[in-house]
């Protein structure tokens, strides 16, 4: 070796390492990267299973989704649960109670943020940054604080006005006529982002503040618009502590409590199958909606990252 | 401009304050803007509040008189089991899941941060937990974690394990809850990643040129410069615990291991109907909380960093 090396020139021994060492690295890269995506696919599995067990259980019979060992793939295929749950209880009823509960909320929540978010972002006026301060304090303070309150409140709100508010959509709805604060906060972001120009041509041409909101402000925040529309659906469908506390009968129920109440009905006695065909049907729409608006869940910038 | 200084003195005058009274109409106009949100926050959370401080020091069931009981409510919750019950698994939970689920996310953001095939696909699977409500969380968890027939423990039977009794085993209600909150973590691990991206590549350089191995240039590079979105994972964390109710209204658990604080609260009202003494424990939880939001504001630059933000 020694002997060898010392007869080759000195340029072809430093090519010689060179060649060596961009083996090593080459070695070293894949070792590193197989081990990486060997990782990554674990975690992607782990991920995964739960929602593969749901379905799994929801394709089986009820014996056998206690088949011990269990069955990794149903056999047979199963499908009549999917129908049974519509038969045991007004579960369509609940789909369609939380269809509007969240096309309602969502609406008040989307619309209203993008004004008051307006009137932070273009108009300057007194008290501006303590009242957006106060917004934003909101934010960290657990609204969790008004839920025995709010019960109380709005029992004395119905005889009030001679009604009952207690088991109807009113609680869970009207508080959303102020908009969100974290919408708010995030829309306000998103227009200071708007060069003035727009809006000062805008303005210059006679049109309203109200005008320039919805033809220039609002065409041009469409991206944000999306994500906090989007972030309104899924918090109202996936919303179950204060519906929890506000209806009553069953027919009233949203998705989240009528499933939550489908699971307790048995006690221990659990038609597993049944219950994972329920909880499917559930999260459907929302699987639904992120697979085609995926770009629009995914932090992928810093100014998401913080929502 | 060039118009206004062709005008004489007097029109000047005239223009300028037609223009000063635009921008005091201005001025005005943005209040009407802003005004739903503080209106409907007065009305549905502010006057709520209020009465929940006026509850907290009543005795007040929902069905009958209401009655002055001072600071009684107080002095109860601090003799109370359950109440310390409570606030400790809510503690006890934070402290062990939020770090872990830190630290796991941040390690698979670390490996996903570099270039990576498939970044999309698996952006999109490890986001997918964060989408599902807590109740079809707890729902398919319970049976995840059923002792005989589910997945868990059939999984750790293959490898000959003879897995634990967990949710009706109450020194195995906790890990049941941490290894929940771990498959939830994707979210909070690709707010990591969007961090990762932004760290200069030209410090982690100059840092190997150094001699700065990889342990080395994490402490030294990349934790700083990242610390913002790790204090802010670390309250939402935190504060996410002491709100946990979806999963453990839907899983209990063995012995009240798992009556998190405000399922608690919820029960102390709703199931006991006792209204002011639930008010009163709302209070102490509120304080706690923002006891601790204001302990990392305090030592960490979390205030700094959303300011900064907000200046984007």
């Amino acid at each position: 070796m020694e002997l060898n090396r010392s007869s080759l020139s000195k340029e072809e021994k430093l090519k010689e390492i060179i060649r060596l060492k961009k083996q090593q690295k080459n070695v070293k890269k894949m070792v590193t990267s197989t081990l990486k995506h060997l990782t990554l696919i674990l975690v992607a599995i782990s991920m995964l299973a739960p929602f593969f067990w749901m379905l799994s259980t929801s394709l089986k019979t009820s014996s056998n989704a206690l088949a011990v060992p269990p069955q990794w793939i149903p056999n047979p295929v199963y499908w009549r649960s999917y129908i049974e749950v519509f038969q045991r209880v007004p579960f369509l009823q609940y789909l369609l109670n939380t269809l509007y509960y969240s096309l309602g909320n969502t609406f008040f929540e989307v619309v209203v943020s993008i004004v008051v978010a307006y009137g932070f972002a273009r108009f300057k006026f007194k008290g501006k940054k303590i009242l957006f301060m106060f917004l934003l304090i909101t934010i960290m303070l657990p609204g969790e604080i008004t839920i025995v309150p709010g019960y109380i409140y709005w029992v004395r709100l119905g005889q009030l006005f001679n009604t009952t508010f207690i088991n109807t959509y009113i609680p869970l709805i009207l508080p959303a006529i102020g908009g969100q604060a974290v919408h708010i906060f995030f829309m306000s972001q998103y227009f200071r982002t708007i060069p003035k120009d727009f809006s000062e041509a805008a303005y210059i041409n006679g049109a309203s503040s109200w005008k320039i909101l919805w033809k220039v402000y609002v065409p041009m925040s469409m991206p944000a618009i999306i994500t906090i529309t989007i972030s309104s659906f899924m918090g109202t469908w996936n919303s179950f502590l204060a519906p929890l506390i506000y209806l009553n009968d069953m027919e009233k129920f949203n998705v989240q409590v009528g499933l939550a109440m489908f699971q307790g009905i048995n006690g221990e006695n659990i038609n597993w199958a049944l219950l994972m065909a329920a909880t499917t049907i559930s999260i459907l729409p929302i699987i639904i909606l992120f697979f085609s608006m995926q770009r629009y869940f995914i932090p992928s910038n810093k100014a998401d990252g913080v929502k | 401009m060039k118009n206004l200084s062709e005008l004489n003195k007097e029109e000047k005058v005239k223009i300028l304050v037609s223009e000063r009274a635009k921008k005091k109409k201005k001025i005005s106009e943005g209040y009407f803007f802003i005004a739903p949100w503080y209106v409907a926050y007065a009305l549905f959370a502010l006057i709520p509040i209020g009465m929940s401080i006026y509850m907290s020091f009543m005795d007040w069931p929902v069905i009958g008189e209401a009655s002055y009981v001072g600071l009684d409510n107080f002095k109860n919750i601090f003799r109370d089991e359950r109440f310390f019950n409570s606030l400790w698994v809510t503690i006890r939970y934070a402290i062990v899941a939020v770090p872990l689920g830190m630290i796991a996310s941040f390690s698979v953001a670390m490996i996903m941060s570099s270039k990576t095939k498939g970044l999309n696909f698996y952006r999109t699977i490890y986001y997918l937990p964060a989408v599902v409500s807590g109740v079809a969380v707890g729902v398919v968890w319970r049976w995840i974690l059923d002792p005989r027939n589910g997945l868990l423990n059939n999984f750790l039977a293959v490898f000959g394990i003879n897995g634990p009794g967990w949710l009706t085993d109450p020194n195995w209600v906790l890990p049941s809850y941490v290894l929940m909150s771990l498959w939830g973590a994707g979210a909070g691990m690709l707010t990591y990643l969007v961090a990762l991206n932004e760290v200069p590549g030209d410090l982690h350089e100059a840092a190997s040129l150094q001699g700065a191995g990889f342990f080395r240039r994490l402490w030294s590079v990349t934790l700083p410069y990242i610390r913002p979105i790790l204090y802010y994972n670390l309250i939402m964390g935190i504060i996410g615990a002491f709100k946990m109710f979806n999963s453990a209204y839907i899983l209990g658990g063995a012995g009240n291991e798992g009556q998190f604080i405000l399922l608690n609260i919820f029960e102390t009202a709703f199931s006991h109907f006792r209204m002011g003494y639930a008010s009163a424990m709302s209070w102490v939880f509120l304080v706690i909380v923002l006891l601790i939001t204001l302990l990392v504001f305090r030592f960490t630059d979390f205030w700094k960093y959303s300011q900064s933000n907000e200046e984007e």
